[in-house]
């Protein structure tokens, strides 16, 4: 090893950090090289003015602007936290909480109520301008006609949601048509307010007796006593009454009605997997209890049947319902004694 | 009572700054100060040497702590706080240090600059064996020789010379605080204690 290569080790000898193999190597070397003992008193003399070198003082405002900078430091940090988690903690959640609640409850309501929102839709423009278009004395129109006004269309439109897809209304219209083509001239359409405060049950016979004692006891069911007197007088009256103009409409029909009254007297809701062919399944159940099917609809997925049944036959209806699927049923319209049983059968999908 | 944790941590690490650094990690502002008292002394001899100027070396030093303020939440208590503590401090003295190498050579050299030769070695500023050797003066002047010997070592060679010959740490201490092996932290001192013996001889003359 020369001398040069020696001079690393002698360094690391003068503070005793060589292994014991090392420091015997180079305390043998030493015994006989002058320019290394020299090197190795150089190093030590070296090592001790190093040592001796004076430290110098910090100067007093060192610590009071580090602790200056600190705590403005700590004051940032606890603005940024504050910024970052009022909001987060407080303003936010709070303002999502309202809004989820709000959606939800939203949502209930909807869905509770959903049969009831669907009925009392708001009639189409088309419905609220039948009144003017059709005097309460003008004469049946012919059954060539109906395509043209079909009142009786447009009143069942009152009962129902808005407008349907265009499909949906030429579809139900051709059905309407090909079932029963005297149909919707038989069911001129009537004043709002006299098919919306006392429902006017549906009327097999074309009596126009018939007709009247059928108005006065859908009006008498929905009135107290007095107020019941006051309107069989009103109804009595010769002229002016909605009602009987209504039944001489009907009653200038060739056929018996088979239209069903603006409001079914029974309500009735199947849940059925594949609600198309539950349909299929509950025409022929209707038809097979002798029940007279007026309309078949398609909204979506759900298909709603308007028949009309004699009650006798209601309770077998229901059995044979609740065999195709879980039906649920709405509030009863007692029927007219004698007087068929109108149904609105809604098959949705489960 | 002490804090068992405290006392925990201690007792693993022995390291005195534990309970105090403990504190500042829960959030006492003011237990930072107890810090700073004990350690800007030897932090800014560090920083002296390793920089040669005071004045940047007290910007260092604060700089320094101020950044183990910021970071003093992610101490593990894994190793003692001086030694994290003087980690920052070095890192930060090696960045000052390559900032002001970069820019001094886009500068003139100062007249009080000590003056490098051709063949690397400063000039001398005290004659051989001066009569008036012991006087304050000179003592002084023996001082900024070795300061200037230091400043013309390699970064990596003057930080192990500092923290090992100048301010005592151990071998271990260093190699945790520059995160490098034993071995590294020996050949580079034995290096720099060669050429600062060189420098200084060539400077002072005879150094016995």
């Amino acid at each position: 090893m020369t001398c040069k290569e020696m001079e690393n080790l002698l360094a690391g000898l003068v503070d005793g950090a060589l292994s014991e193999e090392e420091r015997h190597r180079v305390e043998a070397h030493l015994r006989t090289c002058e320019t290394c003992r020299k090197a190795l008193a150089d190093l030590e003399n070296a090592d001790r003015l190093v040592k001796r070198m004076e430290e110098v003082a910090p100067p007093p405002w060192l610590k009071t602007r580090v602790m200056a900078r600190v705590r403005e430091e700590a004051q940032q940090r606890q603005g940024f936290l504050r910024k970052l988690f009022y909001p987060l903690y407080i303003k936010v959640p709070i303002q999502a909480l309202a809004t989820v609640l709000i959606a939800v409850v939203a949502w209930n309501v909807y869905k509770a109520g959903e049969p009831e929102f669907r009925q009392a839709a708001p009639p189409s423009a088309a419905l609220q301008e039948t009144p003017k278009a059709q005097a309460p004395t003008a004469p049946a129109p012919a059954a060539g006609t109906v395509k043209e006004d079909r009142p009786a269309v447009r009143e069942k439109k009152a009962f129902a949601p808005p407008p349907p897809a265009v499909e949906d209304r030429m579809e139900r219209k051709a059905e309407t048509s090909r079932e029963a083509p005297g149909t919707n001239a038989a069911m001129p359409a009537k004043p709002p307010e006299a098919s919306g405060s006392a429902p006017v049950p549906h009327k097999d016979k074309g009596d126009m007796k018939m007709s009247d004692a059928a108005v006065r006891q859908g009006a008498d069911r929905a009135m107290p006593a007095p107020a019941m007197e006051q309107k069989q007088k009103a109804l009595k009256a010769p002229v002016g009454s909605v009602a009987r103009e209504s039944a001489k409409l009907e009653s200038a029909s060739p056929m018996p009605s088979t239209a069903v009254a603006s409001r079914p007297n029974l309500e009735m809701t199947l849940r059925s997997a594949d609600p198309a062919a539950a349909a299929v399944r509950a025409e022929a159940v209707l038809r097979e209890l002798n029940a007279r099917i007026a309309e078949r609809q398609t909204r979506g997925g759900t298909v709603i049947l308007t028949a009309t049944i004699t009650p006798e036959n209601l309770d077998a209806l229901r059995e044979k319902l609740k065999s195709i699927g879980p039906l649920r049923e709405g509030a009863a319209l007692a029927p007219l004694p004698g007087a068929p049983l109108s149904i609105r059968l809604e098959i949705r999908p489960e | 009572m002490p804090d068992p944790v405290i006392v925990a941590f201690s007792r693993i690490t022995d390291d005195d700054d534990a309970d105090v650094v403990l504190r500042c990690q829960k959030g006492d502002t003011e237990a930072f100060g107890v810090l700073v008292d004990r350690h800007q002394k030897r932090m800014l001899n560090v920083t002296y040497r390793m920089l040669g100027d005071y004045d940047e070396a007290c910007d260092v030093v604060q700089e320094s702590f101020l950044a183990a303020y910021r970071a003093i939440r992610t101490f593990r208590h894994e190793a003692k706080f001086t030694t994290w503590l003087y980690g920052i401090v070095v890192n930060q003295a090696r960045n000052r240090l390559k900032q002001s190498q970069s820019r001094a050579r886009h500068e003139t050299h100062s007249l009080d600059d000590p003056v490098e030769m051709a063949d690397g070695s400063v000039s001398r500023r005290i004659a051989d064996g001066g009569q008036d050797a012991n006087t304050e003066l000179e003592k002084k002047e023996v001082q900024r020789a070795i300061q200037d010997c230091i400043g013309t070592l390699e970064g990596e060679y003057r930080e192990v010379l500092v923290l090992r010959d100048i301010q005592g740490f151990s071998y271990e201490e260093i190699g945790q605080m520059l995160r490098l092996p034993d071995g590294t932290v020996k050949s580079r001192l034995f290096r720099a204690r060669v050429f600062l013996k060189d420098c200084l001889v060539r400077a002072l003359g005879d150094l016995s």
